[in-house]
């Protein structure tokens, strides 16, 4: 199996479902008050975003903003897991990059290594002053803390900690080794903008799609086999 | 700007933790030759330098790790998945070993002095293991960028030489500061990191989009302006340096230095960006 993620910036509406469900379900600290126009996860530290901007110059039945989802390339031939001295990012057997939060330092090699901004490093002292309050529901204290707090549902392998190195797994806690799973930020796209299939199984629609050139890697100069693609 | 993100992870901390192993790597190899011209206090200052500062440099490096008390997998006689084709690795070995043999050439070195029997041989052999390593350690920082693919202003061939010229410069500072004759060596030394950090700049304002962005940054960078100041006054009393010169002409050029050497790093640090656009829209 070979999961791959193809995304549609025309069918995204920026709503950031995705991120929300992402954050809750790797636990990782989500100020839904701070919502940036641009930004990346390597500076929005979160594992995947959505940011946008305003379209200029186009006819008139062209959407208005154009949303780009980002998150890990799960790359091949992966810049971060070259230079990560512990071993702690790895490939699994399926081809998600990892990282093994034991063994991960925080040297934050990887970070400077990944040619799209798709990782980061967390805040520990935020992060744990934020984790040792209950979720934040009042607005007063929530300005505290710069926004609401998500706090991880269900806590999984390979969810977020404050003294690791983060970034997007592809939701791997998902995968029960029987066929293909659903990452949540896929399961909660309200129009199908975020789609996941198997590279490996012919009759899969979503890898149809990479392998007609329907969908193409963000950045295919970087030559790293990403398996995210993008929709054109 | 769009799409460009400016590095902050990689910030002051690192700056000054590369700064000090820089110092260390070239005071190793002046250690080594002061010793072999039968000056063995001179070298004796040397040592004590380029053990201690590598020391401090692991200390702060460790206080900017995310976890600091799990550095140590990155040895692999600790972590047998240790990953050999990281720069990193190989740096922290050479750190172990280079502060290893300076402690060891130091040691030695104190006995000698203190009239107990050293064979010589065994200094000797410390002492170029230290300059050796301290050779290496001058280059790493330079490579260890240079070798990531993220940020494109720091992936060329330039910055393991303007490393190796940081230590150099450095180094030579040390000596600069002991009132030792090294005026000529530290000028030589500091003109030619300008040099080579003038043509980076050029010619990184002629590479890819965001290897320009991030020279132009640097050229704006408080650290680049202080940095060129500092190092051209070095060069300056570094050549005026002579035996009649005043006493404070030496000190002034190695801290000068020094000082360069830091501001400089740090504004390369500072301005280097990743491009992260997806150019499909």
């Amino acid at each position: 199996m070979r999961p791959v993620m193809v995304l549609n910036a025309r069918k995204c509406i920026g709503c950031r479902a995705c991120v929300a469900a992402c954050s809750v379900e790797n636990g990782v600290m989500f100020a839904a008050a701070q919502p940036a126009q641009r930004g990346w996860p390597v500076d929005v530290h979160l594992r995947t975003w959505v940011s946008w901007r305003e379209k200029e110059g186009r006819e008139s039945e062209d959407l208005a903003r154009q949303f780009t989802p980002a998150l890990c390339q799960h790359c091949e031939d992966a810049p971060c897991v070259n230079v990560c001295p512990t071993g702690a990012s790895f490939h699994s057997e399926e081809g998600v990059v990892l990282v093994d939060k034991e063994k991960c330092i925080g040297c934050s090699y990887c970070i400077v290594a990944c040619p799209y901004g798709m990782r980061y490093r967390p805040e520990p002292a935020k992060d744990r002053r934020a984790r040792n309050e209950p979720l934040v529901r009042e607005a007063q204290q929530g300005a505290a803390y710069g926004g609401v707090m998500f706090a991880p549902a269900v806590s999984n392998e390979w969810a977020a900690t404050p003294d690791a190195v983060d970034k997007c797994t592809f939701c791997y806690h998902r995968n029960t080794g029987e066929g293909l799973w659903q990452p949540a930020c896929v399961e909660v796209c309200p129009t199908e903008a975020r789609l996941f299939g198997d590279l490996d199984d012919p009759n899969d629609p979503v890898a149809e799609k990479v392998r007609t050139g329907k969908a193409r890697p963000a950045r295919a100069d970087q030559g790293t086999k990403g398996r995210v693609y993008y929709e054109v | 700007m769009e799409g460009i993100v400016f590095n902050r992870v990689w910030g002051m901390p690192i700056a000054v933790e590369m700064t000090l192993l820089s110092v260390a790597s070239f005071a190793a190899v002046w250690a080594f030759y002061f010793w072999s011209k039968g000056a063995p206090r001179a070298a004796l200052a040397g040592g004590l330098v380029a053990t201690l500062l590598p020391i401090g440099s692991l200390g702060i490096l460790a206080l900017d790790l995310l976890k600091p008390f799990s550095g140590f997998l990155v040895f692999p006689v600790v972590n047998p998945s240790v990953n050999l084709g990281s720069w990193m690795v190989w740096g922290g070995l050479a750190i172990g070993g280079f502060i290893a043999a300076s402690a060891s050439f130091t040691f030695l070195l104190r006995a000698a002095l203190s009239d107990r029997p050293v064979k010589a041989g065994l200094i000797r052999g410390a002492g170029l293991v230290a300059a050796t390593l301290g050779v290496f350690l001058a280059v790493y920082p330079g490579q260890l960028m240079a070798a990531e693919r993220g940020i494109a202003f720091w992936h060329s061939a330039a910055v393991p030489i303007i490393a190796l010229l940081m230590g150099a410069v450095g180094g030579t500072a040390v000596y600069a500061l002991f009132q030792r004759p090294v005026g000529t060596w530290l000028s030589a030394a500091t003109v030619s990191l300008i040099v080579v950090y003038l043509l980076h700049l050029s010619s990184s304002g002629t590479g890819p989009r965001v290897a320009a962005v991030s020279a132009a940054v640097t050229t704006q960078h408080w650290g680049f302006v202080a940095g060129t100041v500092l190092a051209l006054t070095a060069t300056i009393l570094g050549l005026v340096t002579r035996r009649q010169s005043p006493r404070w002409i030496g000190p002034v050029a190695g801290v000068a230095a020094m000082a360069a050497v830091f501001t400089l790093r740090l504004a390369l640090l500072e301005a280097g960006a990743w491009e992260v656009a997806t150019p499909l829209y």
